[in-house]
C-alpha cells in the first residue's frame, strides 16, 4: 500500500485532528501575514525615516537618477557617500523620475520583493518536494511570519532584495543541475549566476552565498563549474572595475574598506539564542534534512544556501549588524523544513520507506507536520497592542507590550522580547503624532537659507535641502582612520549650517566636539518622533566665528 | 575530471573539506604570525616567546575562535564522509 493510500485509510478522527491542526497552523501564519500587511500599510503612510538608514538609501536612488555615483569623496562638500553596492538603488530609479522622493513607493517595492521571496520559497518546496501545495504555502508563509523578516522587510533597506536574489539563485541552480538537455542546463546555470551577481551587487554579505553556490556547481560537475565560474568572475570583476574607476576609487574605500566595525560577542550569542527560540520548530527538520542529504543523497543548493549563510550568523555580532543577518538562514530553513516534511509525507526517504512500513508512523506524521507549523506560529507571535482588533486579541491572549520604543510607551508585543543587543528595536506602528512632529521639524529646516545636517536624511529631503553627510558612514571611516574631516569641521566651526539635528549622535567624535563648540541645543525646536528625541542645534550666538583660526 | 559527466564523490568531498579546514586554520594563525612580525619585527616570529604568544587563547579574537571551531567541525564532518566512498556528493 502506498504512503498516500495508507493516510487516506486512517481513522476519521485522526483525519479530523490532522485537518484541525493544519487549519490552526494556516490560521496562525495568516494572522502573522495580516500583522505584516498592517505594518506595511502603516509604514507606507509614514513619510519619514522609520529606520535610520532608509533615507540614505533614497539619497543613493536620487543620485543614480541624476546620473551620479553615490560613492563620493567624503572630505569635500557635501561629505556624503554610500557604503552599499548599487543594484538596489538602481531598481527604483524610474519610480524616482516619476514620483520624486517618496518613502511610500519605496516601501511598497521593498514589501513586494519580500512577498516574491516567500513565493519562491513556496515554489521550491512545491517543485522539489513532490508538489505538496499545503506545505509549499505554509513554508512561504513561515518566511513572512518570522519576526526577523517582519521587522525590516517592509522598510526601504537593501538587505531583503539580496535575500530575494540569493533564494532565486538557489532555486534556479537547483533546477538547472537536474536538466538533462545541455542547452536548458546552461540557460539555468547562466540565470542562476546572474541572480548571484545581482545578490552580490545588492549587498556585500551575499559573498558567502556566491562562494557556496559555486562550490555546489563544482561538486556537481567541475568542468561546468570552472567554465561558468570563469565567466561569473569576469562579469563580476568588470562591474567591480566600472564602479572602482567610475568613482575614482571611492567605491573600494567607501563600500569595502570602511565596512569594518567593532565585534560584540554577546550580541552574536544573544542573537543566536533568539534565532533558535523563534525558529526551532523549522530548524530541527531543516538540519535533519541537511544531514540526510550529506550522508544519504546529493547535497542540494538549499543545504548549501543554509550552510554558507552561517558565516553571516557569526558576523551578526558586529556593531551595526543585527538579526537581519539571519534572513538568508531563515529563508533556507523554510525551504529545507518544507522539503523535509513534504518528503516525509510522501515517504520517499530511504529511512522514510522503512518508517512508512511501521503501523504508528503515519498517525505520528499526521500530528507532527502540522504541529511543527503550529509551534512555529506560536513561537513567532508579535502584534501591535495599540491598534484596534490587534489590541483586543492581545488582551484576549493576555499579551502585554514588551518591546521597548525608546522614550515612548511600549505598544508592541514581540515573543522574542528585547533583551538582546542587535535585535531590531522596531516593529511597532507609527502614530499621526509622529508624522506631525516630523513635519514640524521639516518646517523649521525650511526657515534657513543655509544648508543643514540631519542624522535622518528624511528631514533634509522633505525640506528640499541637499543631504549633507551620511553620519554612520563618516563614523565608520573615522574609526578606521580613513576620514580627516578638516573641511567639514571648518564649516561647523564657521557656523555654515543653519541647523544640525541629532538622533543617536552616531558621528565621528571630532564632529561632535566641533558642534559642541559652535552650536547650542534649541530645546524648543527639538522634537520626539517614533520614540526618539531629535535634538536640534542652532549656531551659538555667543560663539564668534571670526576667532576661529 | 573535466568530462561532461564527472561528479565529485562523497570521499573526495570529505578530503577537500579536511584540506580546506587545515588550510583555513593555517591561514588564520598565519595572519597572526604576520601581525606579530608587523608589530615586533620579523625576528620576533623566530623567538621562543613567539610560540607562547601564538598558542595563547588571548591571541585569537572571538570571531577568529568561532572561525577556528568551524574549521574543526568541517574537518570532522569531512572525515565522516570518507567511508562513504564513490557515491556522488
Amino acid at each position: 500500500m502506498s504512503a498516500q493510500n495508507q493516510r487516506t485509510t486512517q481513522a476519521p478522527f485522526l483525519r479530523w485532528i490532522f485537518w484541525g491542526l493544519m487549519g490552526l497552523a494556516l490560521g496562525l501564519l495568516l494572522f502573522h501575514l495580516s500583522v505584516y500587511i498592517a505594518y506595511t500599510v502603516n509604514l507606507v503612510n509614514f513619510p519619514f525615516d522609520y529606520d535610520q538608514g532608509e533615507g540614505f538609501e533614497l539619497v543613493d536612488v536620487q543620485l543614480f537618477s541624476q546620473g551620479k555615483f553615490p560613492y563620493q569623496d567624503t572630505e569635500v562638500y557635501p561629505f556624503y557617500s554610500s557604503n552599499y553596492p548599487p543594484l538596489f538603488h538602481l531598481i527604483p530609479v524610474p519610480l524616482m523620475w516619476l514620483f520624486g522622493v517618496d518613502y511610500g513607493y519605496a516601501r511598497v517595492l521593498a514589501s513586494l520583493i519580500t512577498a516574491l521571496t516567500a513565493g519562491l520559497i513556496g515554489y521550491a518546496v512545491y517543485r522539489d518536494g513532490g508538489r505538496n501545495r499545503w506545505l509549499a504555502v505554509l513554508s512561504g508563509l513561515a518566511y513572512l511570519g518570522s519576526n526577523t523578516i517582519y521587522h525590516i522587510a517592509p522598510l526601504f533597506r537593501q538587505h531583503f532584495s539580496m535575500i530575494l536574489f540569493e533564494v532565486a539563485a538557489a532555486v534556479i541552480l537547483a533546477g538547472a543541475v537536474t536538466q538533462t538537455r545541455p542547452a536548458a542546463r546552461w540557460r539555468g546555470i547562466a540565470l542562476g549566476l546572474l541572480m548571484l551577481l545581482c545578490a552580490g551587487y545588492t549587498k556585500q554579505l551575499a559573498v558567502w552565498t556566491a562562494v557556496g553556490l559555486l562550490i555546489f556547481l563544482l561538486v556537481r560537475n567541475p568542468r561546468r563549474a570552472i567554465l561558468a565560474g570563469a565567466i561569473f568572475a569576469l562579469v563580476g570583476g568588470a562591474i567591480f572595475a566600472w564602479l572602482y574607476f567610475g568613482s575614482n576609487g571611492e567605491w573600494w574605500k567607501q563600500a569595502i574598506a570602511a565596512n569594518i566595525n567593532e565585534y560584540i560577542p554577546t550580541q552574536m550569542t544573544g542573537l543566536l539564542r533568539v534565532w533558535w527560540q523563534l525558529h526551532w520548530a523549522l530548524i530541527v527538520p531543516a538540519v535533519i534534512y541537511i544531514a540526510y542529504e550529506v550522508y544519504f543523497e546529493r547535497i542540494s543548493a538549499y543545504s548549501v544556501l543554509f550552510l554558507f549563510s552561517l558565516p553571516n550568523v557569526f558576523a551578526a555580532g558586529k556593531w551595526g549588524a543585527g538579526d537581519s543577518y539571519y534572513a538568508t538562514t531563515i529563508a533556507a530553513t523554510c525551504i529545507l523544513a518544507g522539503l523535509c516534511l513534504a518528503r516525509l509525507w510522501r515517504g520517499d526517504f530511504q529511512l522514510g520507506r522503512w518508517l512508512a512500513g511501521q503501523r504508528v508512523w503515519h498517525p505520528a506524521l499526521m500530528l507532527l507536520i502540522p504541529a511543527l507549523f503550529v509551534a512555529y506560529g506560536v513561537s513567532t507571535v508579535k502584534l501591535p497592542t495599540n491598534i484596534p482588533v490587534y489590541r483586543e486579541i492581545a488582551q484576549l491572549l493576555n499579551l502585554t507590550p514588551n518591546a521597548p520604543r525608546h522614550l515612548d510607551p511600549k505598544t508592541f508585543y514581540d515573543s522574542a522580547g528585547r533583551e538582546v543587543g542587535g535585535y531590531a528595536d522596531i516593529g511597532h506602528f507609527t502614530t499621526p503624532e509622529d508624522a506631525t512632529a516630523g513635519w514640524q521639524l521639516v518646517e523649521l529646516l525650511r526657515t534657513t537659507e543655509l544648508p543643514v545636517i540631519t542624522e535622518d536624511a528624511s528631514f533634509s529631503l522633505l525640506a528640499g535641502k541637499q543631504v549633507v553627510t551620511n553620519p554612520t558612514q563618516l563614523r565608520n571611516l573615522w574609526l578606521n582612520g580613513m576620514f580627516e574631516g578638516d573641511a567639514l569641521y571648518a564649516m561647523v566651526l564657521n557656523q555654515e549650517f543653519g541647523f544640525i539635528v541629532y538622533r543617536a549622535a552616531f558621528y565621528p567624535q571630532d564632529f561632535l566636539n566641533a558642534v559642541a563648540t559652535a552650536y547650542i541645543v534649541d530645546d524648543s525646536a527639538s522634537i520626539r518622533m517614533n520614540g526618539f528625541n531629535y535634538v536640534v542645534f542652532r549656531p551659538n550666538p555667543d560663539y564668534p566665528p571670526e576667532d576661529v583660526p | 575530471m573535466l568530462s561532461e559527466s564527472y561528479t565529485i564523490t562523497k570521499r573526495q568531498l570529505g578530503v577537500l573539506m579536511i584540506l580546506a579546514s587545515v588550510g583555513g586554520l593555517a591561514a588564520l594563525f598565519g595572519l597572526d604570525v604576520l601581525r606579530l612580525a608587523q608589530a615586533q619585527g620579523v625576528s620576533a616570529v623566530f623567538q621562543p616567546a613567539a610560540l607562547d604568544y601564538l598558542t595563547s587563547p588571548a591571541i585569537l579574537g572571538p570571531l577568529q575562535r568561532a572561525t577556528a571551531m568551524s574549521f574543526v567541525v568541517i574537518a570532522l564532518v569531512g572525515t565522516t564522509l570518507i567511508p562513504l566512498g564513490g557515491r556522488p556528493a
